[in-house]
């Protein structure tokens, strides 16, 4: 079964909200595109909308996975020193919810390399798909090969923006690139919090600073 | 050196050149105006059609291109669609 690792108690809910948020980021972004797309009827802004589209699903599947831990947790300390047995259901709820959350987060970011790096061959693009899907599916080490695999393909993107700036020189082009780097490095945290749970805070706050520099590049992009 | 215009910058310079002769233009004109070759210009001209950015009108006997309501709404967001392209590296 996906075991789900979850950060500091102080930390539960808190996460939820910063979910909620990159998810509104996430909708405005995916909008533009499919307006873009509409108007220019190129499929590169279509596949950006269904990747942002596919982020702000899978974060939704990861709110659902936290809220079974945090209700689990109420109940716990409802009951106080008796020991609760909780219904196979929760734990099912749990493991879906987690495993699409990270297939469609995977997924996502593979259509954002993909097309910004212009790959077209349907085999390539299948290929990174199915080493995705084993990854969270069959690994034993479910949790760190899903932040492992995401933090090479975010990296990828995080030089592709830094490229990108060096050429364009442009306000939001900067805070995309800072966005990507941001949410790069928050993989990392995300890897070490077997050292310390307080990782996982530090890495959802850096994910969280990520979806904001979106939100200020996607505002600058408004004012024009 | 030139640089390559891209495809939205292409699709502007077709819009704008229409706009710019008071929504409607000759093909002649368009030919001259949008710098590309009359092969690439025939394309671009198709598909703005289909994708309703443009449409064709008769004047006098000879044919006309004419911006459409669409095509206006593309000129005006240019700006904001070039910036999100170049942001985002599109």
């Amino acid at each position: 079964m996906v075991q789900f690792l979850v950060g500091p108690e102080w930390f539960y809910g808190v996460d939820t909200i910063f979910e909620v948020f990159s998810i509104i980021v996430c909708f405005l972004i995916a909008i533009f595109a499919y307006k873009t797309y509409n108007l220019t009827n190129q499929r590169k802004y279509f596949y950006f909308m269904l990747s942002f589209l596919l982020i702000a699903a899978s974060l939704t599947f990861k709110i659902i996975a936290n809220f079974v831990v945090f209700y689990k947790t109420v109940e716990k300390s409802f009951y106080g020193l008796f020991i609760v047995t909780y219904t196979h259901s929760f734990d099912f709820i749990n493991t879906v919810a987690l495993f699409l959350f990270r297939f469609l987060f995977l997924i996502a970011f593979i259509i954002i390399l993909a097309n910004i790096l212009n790959i077209k061959d349907k085999k390539i693009i299948s290929l990174l798909l199915f080493f995705s899907f084993l990854a969270v599916i069959f690994s034993t080490f479910a949790y760190f090969e899903f932040h492992l695999t995401l933090a090479l393909i975010v990296g990828f993107i995080s030089h592709y923006y830094f490229k990108n700036y060096s050429i364009k020189k442009r306000k939001s082009a900067f805070l995309v690139m800072m966005s990507f780097m941001a949410i790069f490095l928050s993989q990392i945290m995300f890897i070490l919090f077997i050292l310390d749970k307080g990782f996982y805070a530090l890495a959802e706050t850096l994910q969280l600073i990520g979806f904001l520099f979106l939100l200020l590049a996607y505002l600058v992009i408004l004012k024009k | 050196m030139t640089i390559r215009r891209a495809k939205i910058e292409i699709i502007y310079d077709i819009l704008k050149a229409v706009q710019d002769k008071g929504g409607t233009i000759k093909p002649t004109h368009l030919l001259y105006k949008s710098n590309l070759s009359h092969k690439k210009m025939t394309l671009y001209v198709n598909s703005l059609i289909s994708r309703g950015l443009i449409k064709i009108n008769t004047v006098e006997n000879s044919k006309v291109f004419s911006i459409t309501e669409k095509g206006s709404k593309y000129l005006a967001d240019y700006k904001k669609i070039k910036e999100f392209t170049d942001s985002f590296g599109l």
